[in-house]
């Protein structure tokens, strides 16, 4: 049988060929850019070998920018598993109104990142809403976005808010297709609530868990739209992701051969992170027919 | 599948209409960096209007790109794919003169006002934009304000005369420099290093680095002077006080509402402040001089500057547009708009200064100098500027942590 | 956190949090709309709903920034790339989920790692090549854009989702003399309606929202698309936040009526196609 589907391969070329056009070719000759100095617009530049690779382990701001990527990346994710389950738990048992929550919730995954950063600059700026409160409280307007610990972290609550829908949703879809009986079975037995929860739905979530995490680890780690509505990667170079960093050195430092070597990096660290991640789960999932 | 082929198949017949229906006429393109609704942009668009009328069979595709200029013409440069016509925006020399004509044949080249010839010729006497202003950028500020505090701008001779006055603008309770500040406008930032630098870099006769900075043998310790300006006005309390968080927006309101003395940017300063309280009283004076040995001085550059693209398919017809627009009723109108004197001189070209033509006869016979960054940086230094002033002034980077950084920014980006 | 049903208290936690959460969800969407309806010179605080509210905003919004010629172009564009997407998606998947071989395995991990690459990373190449191609500023051009880079999601889903279907479906039509593709034709394709939904929802979204791609690939003025529209009220000169923010608040209208419409099927969509 299995040779028989294989004739309906040919039904997957004409994605094949779009991606190889339009993805492939790019990407390296994307790759082919970092091994130049070109400044982005100039038909003028030479090959200079590795020495924008090298300059990946010295430069301040790749490390920065590394060092937040990963914040971004699994800050946002952690914290979207523990709400987005937490939704999820909250929303599939009895709740009148539940529709009215979910969609709520799950509205901003909707909005566009640039927007909905252009949305919270109105409620962190320094004459924003979150500010006002803090004066009516009697302290000092705060810095939200120039004081780099408070920014990172603002900056994860922030993409956990817009994007806990994706994960609930998942969650929700996984509950759901838990079937009813294993908990019937469970409470028969005499398990409690957290019980039930640790050793049935826990570990039968852990298809929705994997695809659950991959999702928000990738968009966490691509985090741009929202640090560019609110800070553009500043003061200085301290609130970016190697996402921004790639924009700016493009196009402020004029650097594109560096800008190439910190989109491949960003590339790998995704890659590697997924697939590591992807290896730990498997090896702890649970089947059931 | 079957929607599929049919939605190519409509795809590509429109595709032919449209093709077909524009090969009728030629059709010049024609980019500039302010935004749609900028009074500049509809003066252009207007102009441009003016031209198809007097001109059947030549229209126009007219677009103000607004933030995203820089980033979509170098976009364009990098794939060779110009707009026939497009600003320069201050870089015709720097950025875009591989991408342009030489206009030096130009029936009005000899017209081209001498205060900003230097700034727009490169190092082998070429030209390459129509320039419709001269901007003459100096340190504007709030006359109101600067009358209750008891000062008088054009006594300020020095760094020293300038801080002594911004203590009397804080004595009375106003904020004697707005800086902006956000990293999101931080060109608020590189332009005040644009302003200070020269004054201790260049300015001096007898002693700058004017040669060094261009040669690559600059002593980049002596930037920590110029960075540590900032640092100092900060720790003084000369700043406004969310000096990490404030917008270009907010400099032009409190410019306007009497709360802020000095500014560090063009007369555009004063067309933002106008918009707000239109009844105010701005001026500007000349940027002050770092020692006593030496005087004050103007940046002169290019505001609203054309040029054309050197493998426009349709040249020809560029350059009678360029020579439309250099008559003198269109570059009076533009170089009004910006209220800055025009880029040509001659019999016909004034420009409506209004309540500015004062401080314009002020410094007519100051010296100016181009943009620091524009012609004693390498190109992308801009950028470098911006990113260590907002860092000092959040203290996520030390001075030195700065001076570096500006160092190996100029040896790399030399080396392009 | 699970709590047993029958306790009142529980009851009330549960509203407690679920109104906590659509409450901070609400609040940036409130303070923009605040903003949106006050003028450049009013100086109130942002919590404060204006006494006079300016929907005159609203209408500068559509008539400055062009935004009815904004929303036709960014609705030419969703609907055609969603269509493709939706369509050749759902025909890979089918030979990726059946045809089990070392080939497919490497087409799917390939399909998928694309979601990796950083968008940015492509864009100075990607101008050259759309460039010689003569397709800025065009649909035809910016269209097979969309289309590649929301492919790997739409192949997943689907990929999941029909190898969640029993087998001898297909064995008993086969045995009935059905060639492999009139298998796809007859019997998945009625069975794929509640992940299409899904594929749909987040496909449109993404293309609806884009701002990476259409602010360099679709720079004349006629072909700008919603988010540029937007965009244009922020800048530095002649920037009119409160417009800007009326424009904002009118773009995220579609996408939320369109999900309101189709949320009862996404959900089962994500049921079916999220998990193996």
């Amino acid at each position: 049988m299995n040779k028989i589907y294989s004739k309906a391969n040919i039904l997957y070329i004409p994605v094949l060929l779009i991606l190889a056009l339009y993805v492939v070719y790019p990407f390296f000759d994307g790759i082919r850019i970092a091994f130049t100095n070109w400044n982005g617009f100039s038909q003028k530049f030479k090959y200079i070998g590795l020495a924008n690779f090298a300059r990946l382990l010295t430069d301040d701001s790749v490390r920065v920018a590394f060092v937040n990527t990963l914040i971004y990346g699994f800050g946002s994710t952690l914290l979207q598993q523990i709400l987005g389950l937490f939704c999820a738990l909250l929303l599939t048992g009895p709740y009148r109104g539940r529709t009215v929550v979910r969609t709520v919730i799950y509205l901003p995954v909707l909005f566009s990142a640039f927007v909905m950063g252009a949305m919270w600059y109105y409620v962190v700026q320094y004459n924003g809403a979150l500010n006002d409160i803090v004066t009516l409280l009697g302290h000092a307007k705060v810095f939200w976005l120039s004081q780099h610990t408070v920014t990172v972290s603002l900056f994860v609550l922030i993409n956990t808010f817009q994007y806990m829908g994706v994960s609930m949703v998942i969650y929700i879809a996984g509950i759901k297709a838990i079937p009813v009986t294993y908990l019937e079975a469970a409470t028969v037995e005499g398990a409690g609530a957290w019980r039930r929860f640790g050793q049935i739905i826990l570990p039968l979530l852990f298809p929705a868990l994997l695809t659950s995490i991959t999702i928000n680890l990738i968009g966490g780690f691509k985090l741009f739209d929202l640090i560019m509505a609110l800070t553009a990667g500043g003061p200085g170079y301290t609130t970016h992701s190697l996402a921004t960093l790639i924009y700016a050195t493009y196009f402020g430092g004029q650097q594109a051969g560096f800008s190439a070597a910190i989109g491949l990096l960003l590339f790998l660290t995704i890659l590697f992170f997924t697939i590591v991640f992807n290896r730990i789960v498997r090896g702890q999932e649970v089947e059931f027919t | 599948m079957k929607r599929f082929l049919g939605f190519l198949a409509v795809v590509m017949l429109s595709t032919l209409v449209v093709a077909t229906l524009s090969a009728q006429s030629k059709t010049l393109t024609f980019s500039v960096n302010w935004l749609p609704n900028d009074e500049i942009s509809k003066t252009f668009q207007g102009m441009a209007a003016a031209y198809s009328s007097q001109n059947p069979g030549v229209k126009f595709e007219f677009s103000a790109l607004g933030s995203q200029y820089e980033a979509i013409m170098k976009t364009k440069m990098a794939a060779n794919d110009l707009p026939d016509v497009f600003t320069t925006h201050g870089w015709s020399v720097i950025r875009y003169s591989e991408y342009l004509t030489p206009l030096n044949e130009q029936p009005w080249f000899s017209k081209i006002n001498p205060a900003i010839k230097p700034v727009i010729t490169n190092k082998s006497g070429q030209v390459f934009v129509l320039p419709m202003d001269t901007e003459v950028a100096c340190v504007v500020f709030n006359n109101d304000v600067l009358d209750k505090a008891k000062v008088d701008p054009f006594k300020i001779k020095t760094w020293d005369d300038f801080m002594a006055a911004c203590e009397a603008v804080k004595k009375i309770g106003k904020i004697p420099v707005h800086i902006g500040g956000n990293p999101k406008d931080d060109w608020t930032v590189g332009n005040f290093y644009d302003w200070v630098a020269p004054s201790f870099l260049i300015t001096n006769d007898k002693d700058n680095s004017r040669e060094a900075l261009v040669d690559g043998s600059f002593d980049w310790q002596k930037w920590g002077p110029v960075a540590s300006l900032l640092v100092a006005f900060r720790d003084k309390g000369y700043l406004n006080p969310d000096y990490t968080q404030g917008t270009w927006e907010d400099v032009g309101k409190q410019m306007a509402s009497g709360d802020v003395a000095f500014g560090f940017f063009g007369s555009y300063l004063i067309g933002e402040a106008k918009k707000y309280n239109p009844k105010g009283h701005y001026g500007f004076m000349p940027v002050p001089a770092a020692s006593s040995s030496d005087s004050p001085t103007v940046i002169t550059g290019e505001r609203a500057a054309v040029g054309v693209w050197k493998d426009s398919q349709n040249k020809a017809e560029t350059l009678k547009f360029l020579a439309f627009l250099a008559r003198p009723e269109n570059v009076n109108k533009v170089a009004t708009v910006n209220a800055n004197p025009t880029g040509l001189v001659g019999a016909g070209y004034q420009s409506k200064l209004g309540d500015l033509t004062p401080y314009y006869e002020k410094v007519a016979g100051v010296r100016g100098f181009p943009y620091f960054d524009r012609a004693y940086l390498p190109s992308g230094m801009w950028d470098s500027m911006c990113k260590t002033g907002t860092g000092l002034l959040a203290n996520s980077m030390t001075l030195d942590q700065a001076v570096a950084k500006m160092k190996s920014d100029y040896l790399g980006l030399r080396n392009q | 956190m699970m709590s047993p049903a029958r306790n009142l208290s529980s009851t009330t936690w549960k509203a407690f949090f679920g109104l906590l959460i659509m409450a901070v969800q609400l609040l940036p969407i409130y303070i923009t709309l605040t903003v949106a309806l006050k003028g450049q010179t009013e100086l109130s605080s942002v919590w404060a709903f204006p006494a006079r509210p300016l929907w005159d905003n609203f209408v500068q919004a559509f008539v400055a920034g062009k935004v009815a010629r904004a929303f036709l172009n960014t609705a030419v564009i969703t609907v055609a790339a969603t269509a493709a997407v939706v369509i050749l998606g759902a025909l890979a998947g089918y030979p990726l989920a059946r045809a089990r071989s070392r080939l497919n395995t490497l087409v799917n991990d390939f399909i998928l790692a694309i979601m990796m690459i950083p968008a940015l990373s492509l864009l100075v190449p990607l101008y050259v090549l759309m460039n010689r191609l003569h397709a800025i500023s065009t649909f035809q051009g910016i269209i097979p854009i969309h289309v590649a880079f929301n492919f790997p999601l739409t192949v997943f889903l689907f990929t999941n989702f029909m190898r969640s279907l029993p087998r001898e479906l297909d064995e008993a039509a086969f045995l009935d003399g059905c060639s492999v593709y009139s298998i796809f034709y007859r019997i998945m394709l009625p069975l794929l309606k509640p992940v299409t939904v899904t594929s749909i929802i987040l496909t449109s979204v993404a293309v609806w929202n884009d701002f990476q791609f259409s602010v360099y690939f679709l720079q004349k003025s006629g072909m700008r698309v919603i988010t540029l529209a937007i965009n244009g009220f922020f800048g530095i000169s002649g920037s009119n936040l409160h417009v800007g923010s009326a424009a904002a608040l009118l773009s995220i209208i579609p996408v939320t009526v369109l999900f309101l419409f189709l949320q009862r099927y996404f959900v089962s969509g994500m049921v079916a196609g999220a998990l193996k």
